[in-house]
This record gives C-alpha cells, sequence and structure tokens, in this order.
C-alpha cells in the first residue's frame, strides 16, 4: 500500500519525513506551506527548502470531538481525540500540527518535539493517506 | 478631546433563540421596529437616509450572495442606500463604526445599522463549524472554532497560573447576567461544577465554556450629534472606535496568552476617545470562550496582563464589581449570532448608559462604555466602539 500525503508538497515521505516550506532569499523569513511571495518583504524569490525536523512545543490542546466531515478527511465513525499543537521550528518558523500524544497529562508548554508521519484514511484506490504530526522526543526514546 | 461627532438615538434587539419560523428578514424587519420603538421622542422610518447591514454569513441559510437590498425591502424602504458589510466576529460592530463614519462624514445625516444573522436553519453537518475552515492545507484535518481559542487557554494557564475554575467562573458570571436579560438565548444559573462537568470540547475548554449557535437581529439609529436632540434627550455619542488585524493563522502568532488584534484596536478607539481604560464603566466584550474574556479584558486594559482569570473568580467583573463585563450576558449566554452580535452588544451599552438596564444595570461614574470584538482567521480582526452619555 502505496502512501500519500494529505496536500500535495507540504510534505516528504521518507525515513526521516520533513515538512517542505519556502525561504524568501532576500529576508529570510520562512513560510510554510510553500508560497511564492515573501509575507515579511514582499519579494517573490522564494526557495524550496526541507524543513526542521524537531522544534519546542509553544502551546497546544485536545481535538475532543470528531471535526465535521468534509472537510475533515479522517475517520469519523471510529473517532479517538487527537492532540494539536504549535511547534517551533528553530530559527525557521512555527507550525500547527497534530500530536501523536493526546493525554494532557503528558502533554507540557516547552517540550521537545519531532516529526512523524500520521495515517489518517484510506482514499478510493487503496493507499493511505497521510498528514504530519509531531511526537514527543522522550516518548521516543523510551519506547 | 472627544470625538462625539455621532449620536445613538435608538437601539434595539429582538429576543436571541433559535428563530426557525422567523425568516431572515422579518428578523431584521422587528430589529428595526425595536430601535425606532426606543426612539424617545419618535422616529419615522422615512427619516432612515441610509443602511448599513452586517450578516457574516448567508449560506448558514442557504443563501450564497446576499446584498444590501433585502433589507430596505423588508422594512418598506426600498430605494435607500443599504450596504452589506462582512468582517467575521466583528461584522456587527464593523458596520457601526462604517455607519457613524458615513454621518460624521456628513453624507448622511441618519443611517440606520442592522446586524441580524440566521446560525440555525442548517443542519450542523452545513453549519458554521464545517463550514469555516477548509482550504488552508493545515486545516484539511478539519479545524473547529474551539481548538482555535484553547491553546491560548493552555498558554495562559502555563504563563500566568490561571485554573480550570478562574475560567469557568466567566461563564457563571455570564449566565448570572443572562437570566436577567429577557433578551438573551440562555436564561439560566450555573455554577463552576457544572461548567467543569460538562463534555469536555477541546482541552482545557468544556462545552459550557463555549458560546451556543443563536439566530438573532439588533439594530441602531445613527444621527449627527447637532441633530441629536430632535430625537431624544438623553442621547448616547460614540466617543471613539479602532479597528485592527493581526496574522491569520495562529503558527504566525508571536503571543500565545493575548491577541494583538485586540491590542491594536482598543488602542486606537481609547486615542481617538482621548480616554483611559480606566475610566470606561462597563464593556460588552468577546467571549466566544471562557478564556476569549479573559484575553480580551487583558488587552483592553482594564486588568494586568496575566490577572484576567483572577480579576474574573473574585467577582471584579460581575454586576457590582469594579469593572462590570458583559452585562447582558455575552456570547456565552446571550448567544453569539455574528452580524447581529456587536450591535446588540452596542444596544446593552446605549441601555447601560442612559440608565436603562433595568436589573443589570451598574453605576455609570464617568459615562463611557465599550464594545468589543474580535475574530476571523487567528482572531485576526478586531473591532472596538466607545459610547459615551457625556455631550460634546
Ligand atoms: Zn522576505
Amino acid at each position: 500500500m502505496a502512501q500519500v500525503p494529505v496536500v500535495e508538497d507540504i510534505l516528504e515521505l521518507s525515513d526521516e519525513p520533513h515538512l517542505v516550506g519556502s525561504r524568501c532569499r532576500s529576508c529570510g523569513t520562512h513560510v510554510f506551506p510553500r508560497q511564492d511571495g515573501c509575507p515579511r518583504c514582499t519579494a517573490t524569490d522564494m526557495e524550496r527548502v526541507a524543513l526542521a525536523r524537531r522544534g519546542t512545543l509553544w502551546t497546544w490542546t485536545v481535538q475532543g470531538f470528531a471535526p465535521k466531515a468534509p472537510p475533515y478527511l479522517g475517520d469519523t465513525e471510529h473517532f479517538e481525540p487527537f492532540g494539536v499543537g504549535y511547534v517551533e521550528l528553530p530559527h525557521e518558523l512555527k507550525v500547527e500540527a497534530r500530536l501523536t500524544e493526546a493525554d494532557p497529562e503528558r502533554l507540557h508548554v516547552g517540550m521537545e518535539m519531532e516529526l512523524v508521519l500520521v495515517p489518517l484514511s484510506t482514499d478510493d484506490d487503496g493507499n493511505e493517506i497521510v498528514t504530519f504530526g509531531f511526537q514527543p522526543v522522550e516518548e521516543e526514546r523510551s519506547s | 478631546m472627544a470625538w462625539n461627532r455621532v449620536a445613538v438615538v435608538g437601539a434595539g434587539l429582538i429576543k436571541f433563540g433559535e428563530l426557525f419560523e422567523q425568516s431572515y428578514e422579518q428578523m431584521a424587519a422587528d430589529a428595526f421596529s425595536a430601535a425606532t420603538d426606543n426612539v424617545d421622542l419618535g422616529f419615522e422610518p422615512a427619516q432612515v437616509e441610509a443602511a448599513i447591514v452586517a450578516t457574516q454569513r448567508g449560506t448558514l441559510w442557504g443563501q450564497e450572495g446576499i446584498g444590501g437590498n433585502t433589507i430596505p425591502s423588508a422594512i418598506g424602504l426600498s430605494g435607500i442606500p443599504c450596504t452589506r458589510v462582512e468582517n467575521a466576529c466583528p461584522s456587527g460592530s464593523d458596520a457601526f463604526r462604517i455607519g457613524a463614519m458615513a454621518v460624521a462624514s456628513g453624507v448622511h445625516d441618519v443611517v440606520l445599522v442592522i446586524g441580524v444573522e440566521k446560525m440555525r436553519d442548517k443542519s450542523t453537518e452545513e453549519g458554521l463549524l464545517s463550514r469555516a475552515a477548509s482550504g488552508h492545507p493545515i486545516f484539511t484535518r478539519g479545524e473547529t472554532a474551539p481548538v482555535l481559542f484553547a491553546p491560548f487557554a493552555t498558554r495562559h494557564m502555563h504563563d500566568f497560573g490561571t485554573t480550570r475554575e478562574m475560567l469557568a467562573s466567566v461563564a457563571v458570571k455570564n449566565h448570572h447576567n443572562g437570566a436577567l436579560d429577557p433578551y438573551a438565548h440562555f436564561q439560566n444559573e450555573i455554577t463552576i461544577e457544572d461548567v467543569i462537568n460538562s463534555v469536555p470540547v477541546c482541552h482545557p475548554l468544556h462545552l459550557l465554556d463555549c458560546c451556543p449557535q443563536t439566530d438573532g437581529a439588533a439594530a441602531a439609529i445613527l444621527v449627527s450629534a447637532e441633530r441629536a436632540e430632535q430625537f431624544t434627550d438623553k442621547p448616547v455619542y460614540v466617543a471613539g472606535f479602532g479597528v485592527a488585524t493581526d496574522h491569520p493563522y495562529l503558527h504566525e502568532k508571536t503571543s500565545y496568552n493575548s491577541l494583538k488584534a485586540t491590542q491594536m484596536a482598543a488602542e486606537r478607539a481609547y486615542e481617538m476617545a482621548g480616554i483611559e481604560p480606566s475610566q470606561v464603566d462597563m464593556a460588552e466584550v468577546h467571549d466566544c470562550f471562557t478564556i476569549t474574556e479573559i484575553l480580551d479584558i487583558e488587552d483592553l486594559g482594564f486588568v494586568d496582563k496575566g490577572k484576567g482569570g483572577v480579576a474574573s473568580l473574585d467577582g471584579e467583573t460581575s454586576l457590582t464589581g469594579r469593572i462590570p463585563i458583559n452585562t447582558s450576558g455575552g456570547l456565552l449566554a446571550k448567544g453569539h449570532p455574528i452580524g447581529a452580535t456587536g450591535v446588540a452588544q452596542l444596544t446593552e451599552c446605549w441601555w447601560q448608559l442612559r440608565g436603562e438596564a433595568e436589573a443589570r444595570q451598574v453605576e455609570m461614574r464617568n459615562g463611557y462604555a465599550l464594545q468589543h470584538n474580535v475574530g476571523g482567521r487567528g482572531s485576526g480582526v478586531s473591532v472596538v466602539n466607545i459610547l459615551t452619555n457625556q455631550k460634546p
């Protein structure tokens, strides 16, 4: 079964997956998702860059009920609450992402997080649709 | 130097709630009648020179494109200039601001501002929460309104020690006020335990931390200050206003314990009115969630940053507190029919400034009331209006 990203060109799928962003060659501003113009200086010379895979958690919540589908592409019948967080990638930017952890007792502001792929659903051709998420680095070490 | 070129001579609203039996146009017409009935010395509808209508989203009741022309027809004023304003949750407050500018410019002497919104006609699947957030890659997994505000609560608790009880105290206070407001959607008292034990929505917010989906309409009549006394012996004046924008996505924020748009809009409104936050006697602020009111009262300058939770729990924002907030019940209890919300908040300020808020009346020492909304993507739009009963 092949994996496909939930949206084209936001995610490189590999053993070390990373987000795809843009960096402004004029002022150095990073943007995610990619865009052709710089939101800070309006320059149009933007290069495609792989964003850092690790960052720190600025704040978070837990989506406790199934979002309405559409636009939600996940499984609403067997919904499990999922974490949502804002992770700062050092010297780049903050990204909003799913968190692999949904237990409020195990999430705290400032913890180190690492990018992982999160299965979302299966498309009509049998491909696994994946989105991105962040997991606590401690969790990864202990498992 | 107060601005005070525009007076509010009438304001009113319809009972908020589930209004399946009323059409959009009927709701607007009833709000218009409520406002004209409240003009002390009488008001002929034909005196309206132009209207501004605030409706955030026609799709909520099955209309894709709605302009400004359906409302004049519904109130017997077909032919007058009428423009529809949409600016997210502050749509109603921004319509009011634009109406005030139309009068201040001298182009019109009498302008009607109507906010009207039907939120309940469509099923939840077709409603606001599901339609609010498609398009952006990050949102593809389904963004919901509480997931945009809950992270502010998490961070506020982390940074300032704000507690679950402090959040809940906002809902308890606003339901208490709503129980005294005949126009409120909900008119029942609740306890801190009720809030904490309600269904978890987005950590740390529970169901009673969230405003309901409500239908409603409200209207205000603005006239040039020189003509105010033709209509009333107790005019209320527009002292100032401010609007500000901020980044549309939360990942672009530099702070998760404040809303920059609110801070900037407030700064502009205070400067225009020539007053300090301490001179405001009461305020109607945007409490779509309990945490939002805590952010608001800090960002509007009523309490120090980080003290909003403690102030709420200690009763500083109650009807008899130092700075009464959301005397009408707020969005949490009165409801949040988006286009109508700001105009209804302004109506509450108008009553408070005229001493007509009945059981909800608070002490008006300085004669200033403030109204605030914040919303849109990333809470990136805010409008603040300041009203006064002080003559120019
Ligand atoms: Zn740039």
